[in-house]
């Protein structure tokens, strides 16, 4: 996206207009469903908290402010932070005792549904990673796990984890300007050749 | 508030994935604003991670669109509230009907309002239980560490090189068999470059634990492979990636254990 083109899109979503968050859903809802539903696992509830984010982001649009970080690192806060209260409401914790059958058990959400080789179905840079590093994405970034909870998760030193963030951020970063740079290129030779 | 430090400790990354904690998040604005320099380093590592996001979406429901934009049209609409007409109060000095609605809506707004500032105080509560939550577990962490380093059972291993001034010291537990080095003040190396630990085993080195360039930190503490036979720590300068064999001519630091 043109940088004019995301500053208009800001302006529309602080002055509260339509078109900005329709325009704001078209662009961003399936990346922050995406977020949402590998920590809310239930699709019913996942729809609800997306309906949910996007209300939150209608309505705190004015307060986001540009300076403090990228409107997709804002959002994805938002909807990571709805989904894990989801997660800890009472009501979400009973409709999953229900399912869970007369057995009644206690049941912490993050850690009884993650499927230790889930994060293998990242797709896209990520996966150019040592796994280690797309596992430790995995869990932070769309589980919402704190350092101590990876740690423990994993069974990893919490030092450990807190260097591997970085080096897992660092990496992907690298690939990232790779990839972008390499697509600048062909884009200037394919202007070039036409 | 030193920029180099929060370069060197991963602050920017856990603020861009969003698990900072509030305290966190405020210290990563008081930065932007002292350094602006930072704000492209914080914007590369949010593209990345938007575009994993991006790369890993999952297509959200149809209907949620338009069950969104109906919402938005009737908290839009909601709120208007109608002006009582002048004409009206003419007629009767005291219209009762529209007193009694007054008081109701009266009290809704204030229940409302009374409801939301609970609902905000409450998120408050929850926010702060969460910060302590993470505080008091990074406490439990160093207090584990101080055990360890100070355990009867732990010995300390000291490394230095007095002609250059380097130090570290290693801790070395044979009951929990783990090793565990503290990095006090190593040589600087290149970006190629990284420090790789290796334990002495009956005159054979094989390594035990390696940190790169990018990921070190002064003074912070690094997993040790635990062998029962080692004799001695040493550190070498190695390339990026460790060696299998340790390159002597680069050894900076050794300690007996």
């Amino acid at each position: 996206m043109e940088e004019s083109h995301y500053q208009r899109l800001i302006t529309a979503l602080k002055k509260g207009e339509e078109k900005g968050i329709t325009e704001i859903y078209d662009l961003y809802a399936d990346a922050l469903y995406g977020v949402i539903h590998r920590i809310v696992t239930d699709e019913g509830q996942a729809s609800d908290c997306l309906q949910e984010v996007f209300l939150k982001i209608w309505e705190n649009g004015k307060s986001y402010d540009s300076d403090k970080g990228r409107l997709f690192t804002w959002m994805s806060r938002i909807a990571r932070n709805t989904a894990l209260n989801v997660l800890e409401s009472k009501g979400y914790k009973n409709q999953k005792r229900i399912q869970t059958d007369e057995k009644i058990v206690s049941i912490n959400e993050k850690y009884s549904t993650t499927d230790k080789s889930e994060w293998m179905d990242l797709k896209g840079i990520v996966n150019q990673l040592p796994e280690k590093y797309q596992e430790i994405i995995f869990y932070c970034y769309f589980k919402g796990y704190t350092q101590k909870e990876v740690s423990d998760e994993l069974n990893i030193p919490l030092g450990t984890v807190k260097t591997r963030i970085k080096d897992a951020l660092k990496k992907l970063r690298t690939i990232y300007n790779y990839e972008f740079k390499n697509i600048a290129i062909l884009v200037m030779v394919y202007w070039l050749c036409c | 508030m030193d920029k180099e430090k929060i370069l060197q400790s991963n602050l920017l990354e856990k603020y861009a994935a969003g698990i900072a904690s509030k305290m966190e998040e405020d210290m990563v604005h008081q930065a932007l604003s002292l350094f602006p320099e930072l704000r492209s380093e914080l914007n590369q590592i949010e593209l990345s991670l938007e575009k994993v996001a991006t790369e890993n979406k999952i297509k959200a429901p149809e209907r949620i669109k338009a069950s969104i934009l109906q919402e938005i049209q009737n908290r839009k609409d909601s709120p208007k509230v109608t002006p009582m007409q002048y004409s009206q109060v003419i007629k009767s000095p005291i219209n009762w009907s529209a007193m009694a609605a007054t008081l109701i809506i009266g009290a809704a707004v204030s229940g409302v309002f009374g409801w939301l500032n609970h609902q905000n105080q409450q998120a408050e509560i929850l926010q702060y239980q969460k910060e302590l939550s993470i505080l008091k577990d990074e406490c439990e962490n160093d207090k584990m560490l101080f055990a360890f380093t100070n355990d009867i059972n732990t010995q300390k291993v000291s490394l230095r090189n007095d002609d250059q001034g380097f130090t570290a010291l290693g801790y070395w537990n044979q009951n929990e068999e783990k090793g565990l080095l503290q990095t006090l003040n190593l040589p600087s190396i290149k970006e190629n470059q990284s420090y790789q630990i290796w334990a002495d085993v009956k005159g054979e080195m094989i390594a035990v634990g390696l940190v790169e360039k990018d990921a070190f930190v002064a003074n912070s503490f690094v997993d040790l492979k635990y062998l029962a036979q080692a004799e001695s720590i040493n550190i070498t300068i190695e390339p990026k990636g460790g060696s299998d064999k340790p390159t002597v001519s680069n050894l900076i630091l050794s300690g007996t254990i």
